[in-house]
């Protein structure tokens, strides 16, 4: 249980990061409830940061992903399901 | 007729430079129907569909024998397709049938308002679409103006069977007609259609042909979307002229996963391809040693790099990254072009390192003078953007005057050619004033002020200073800051009828940054303390989804301090001076 809450702490840690320094946001005012859309997050900047979360957490993302998951919260808790289900495929 | 048994590659180099583009398919399916001419690559970088020439024509003649029974000569024809093959068999079959093709980008499913303005300009009954696009559009356009439009669904078109012959490949297409009209120009409100001829679209291409010193083995890697000038033109005519064979790939894929287009490259033995500024900056953010495994750019000659600013930071990261695979600094090939000059005006020669100069940046943005300057404090790097093609006369004029300027003075960019489109659609006056500029009075010669501010280098090539209007350039694609305007106005009802000013500058990290100063009335100001927050999360919200873009500060004022003109015309440039110089009172 712990790993899991680890593993979506770190999701939305690379989703800040990228918000703060891609579309320069004080890390401050990033919160994880907001619409990414109200930081700026355009349509490229989308496809970027899913290329960015494919690679860091070894997925391959649907690229609507970050439009039908438009919050930090909401992304992380999406990515983190489908990292379930892959460690279940491998193990499997 | 007396007919000919073989064609000698002078010879088809001089018919295809001399015909239009669909006669060259029809020459090239005849030539060498089964030799591959595209190649399209899914999400992960696997082939998924191909065209031969031979199949590309007879995909096409179908669609020309189904336009010519429901349409008439001349009829604007609207193309809404996702990236892929089946966008250039729509496209060739309005030419092959002399319907005017209207490439679209696919709308937001709840914004379509910019394609019904457009539908409605070009005066369009006809859309065609696959199945699956015009089912997720024509629900989008129930009760608006564009609901009776009639469509043709690709996927019910049925190759011909016909087979291309040597006697009739010559067709009899006024070479002066509209061929297609391209829609990036003008704002939502008011679309501008850019009318590209038969005759402007194979000067250009043979133009690119030669300055790059392209042929049928320089094979191609593109990425740009097909309703975007550098996509169709370079991406998807450029090849049929030259005979070669082409990978084609989602904007998206490239995107998202830079190395499947920099292994694409690699894999097909690319001789040229390119993209934006943007594109070389994320492949070398985005570089991981692994993704590149086995990766060789050494076949890459020409790397275009245009639509947008030339950074000469991008370029030396870009070589430091990748100089390992066997890329070289000559490759780049920053150009300048524009879609109402069809595509390329300037670029090149080839295999030279890229130019640039270090100019002051107060001279150059104040006093539009052009002053070499040796240290980097408050200069700003140009790079070069090349010669023009012997086609094109190009010229610095003064925008007040329309006289020729001198030597280091800045002025806009005017084009004299045979590549210069014949104007924007059913807009005489636009027209008029953007293409039939005169140099001398009285003079014969038309030139097309291109609104682009720029200078010759004292080494021969062209610099680009930025635009004379307040038209804003992200990632390749034109803004037009009254758009972004009337959206944040929409944006909320706790704005209600304010108004703003959107501009866009680069920062201190040569990043584009693009502004929102929005004037408060008393009633906003007083709220302002609580709401701020939420409006800006509102304004930048609605922005995204509209526009696709991101605005990287949203800032109020006091009632009544936005700069206007008399007339009530928002001041965007002086709003844009007095906000980078600090003197701007922001709430």
């Amino acid at each position: 249980m712990d790993q899991q809450v680890d593993t979506i702490k770190h999701i939305k840690q690379t989703i800040s990061t990228f918000i703060c320094n891609e579309l320069s946001v004080d890390i401050e005012d990033i919160d994880s409830e907001t619409n990414l859309g109200a930081y700026g997050l355009g349509s490229t900047a989308a496809t970027i940061l899913t290329g960015i979360l494919e690679n860091t957490y070894q997925l391959r993302l649907s690229p609507l992903l970050v439009f039908d998951y438009p919050t930090i919260d909401t992304l992380a808790a999406a990515i983190n399901e489908q990292l379930k289900e892959s460690q279940e495929l491998t193990r499997s | 007729m007396f007919q000919k048994t073989q064609f000698t590659t002078s010879e088809i180099l001089t018919a295809v430079a001399n015909i239009p583009i669909q006669d060259s398919l029809s020459l090239r399916a005849w030539l060498h129907p089964d030799k591959k001419l595209f190649t399209f690559l899914d999400d992960e970088g696997k082939e998924s569909d191909t065209l031969t020439y031979l199949q590309l024509w007879q995909r096409a003649v179908a669609v020309a024998d189904v336009l010519k029974t429901c349409s008439d000569h001349g009829d604007r024809i609207l193309l809404f397709y996702p990236q892929g093959l089946d966008f250039i068999v729509a496209f060739f079959g309005c030419l092959l049938a002399n319907r005017i093709a209207v490439p679209l980008s696919l709308p937001n499913r709840r914004r379509v308002d910019k394609c019904v303005n457009v539908m409605t300009d070009c005066g369009a009954r006809i859309a065609m679409a696959p199945h699956r696009t015009y089912e997720q559009l024509a629900a989008g356009f129930k009760e608006t103006t564009a609901a009776d439009t009639q469509w043709l669904i690709a996927e019910e078109i049925k190759p011909s069977l016909k087979l291309p012959e040597i006697n009739t490949f010559r067709s009899l297409t006024n070479q002066d007609e509209v061929a297609f009209l391209q829609y990036t120009s003008g704002s939502t409100s008011t679309p501008k259609g850019v009318m590209v001829t038969h005759r402007n679209i194979f000067i250009n291409l043979h133009m690119m042909r030669d300055s790059w010193s392209l042929d049928a083995n320089s094979d191609m890697v593109f990425w740009q979307p097909h309703h975007h000038d550098m996509g169709l033109i370079m991406g998807q005519l450029l090849p049929i002229l030259l005979g070669n064979h082409t990978v084609i790939m989602s904007p998206n894929t490239a995107v998202r996963q830079p190395s499947i287009w920099l292994q694409a490259i690699s894999r097909y033995r690319a001789v040229l391809s390119g993209g934006p500024n943007f594109i070389y900056d994320l492949a070398v953010a985005r570089y991981s040693e692994t993704d590149m495994d086995g990766l060789d750019l050494s076949s890459w000659k020409i790397a275009p790099n245009g639509a947008d600013v030339v950074r000469l930071k991008t370029l030396e990261r870009f070589y430091a990254t990748y100089k390992q695979y066997g890329f070289k600094m000559e490759t780049f090939m920053p150009c300048y072009g524009l879609a109402e000059a069809t595509l390329f005006v300037t670029g090149g020669p080839t295999r030279q390192l890229p130019k640039y100069m270090e100019v002051d940046k107060d001279e150059l943005e104040v006093h539009r003078k052009v002053k070499s300057v040796t240290s980097q404090l408050d200069s700003r790097s140009l790079v070069g953007c090349g010669e023009p093609n012997w086609e094109l006369e190009v010229a610095i004029a003064n925008p007040e005057t329309c006289k020729e300027c001198a030597p280091s003075e800045i002025g806009e960019i005017w084009i004299h050619g045979r590549s210069v489109t014949a104007g924007y659609w059913h807009n005489e006056e636009v027209t008029q004033k953007t293409f039939h500029a005169k140099l001398q009075q009285g003079a014969d010669k038309n030139f097309l002020r291109t609104g682009d501010i720029g200078f010759i280098g004292t080494d021969g090539h062209i610099y680009i200073c930025g635009r004379l209007k307040d038209l804003i350039i992200c990632e390749g694609r034109n803004l037009h800051p009254e758009d972004i305007e009337y959206t944040i106005l929409q944006s909320t009802d706790r704005l209600k009828s304010q108004s703003c000013a959107v501009f866009s500058y680069e920062n201190d990290e040569q990043r584009q940054a693009i502004v929102a100063v929005i004037e408060t009335d008393r009633d906003l100001m007083r709220r302002l303390e609580s709401e701020a927050k939420i409006l800006r999360g509102l304004i930048g919200q609605s922005i995204t989804e509209t526009h696709g873009i991101g605005l990287s500060k949203i800032v109020f004022i006091p009632p009544a301090t936005l700069k206007k003109t008399t007339s009530g015309k928002v001041q965007r440039s002086l709003m844009k001076s007095l906000y980078l110089n600090g003197e701007l009172e922001v709430l």
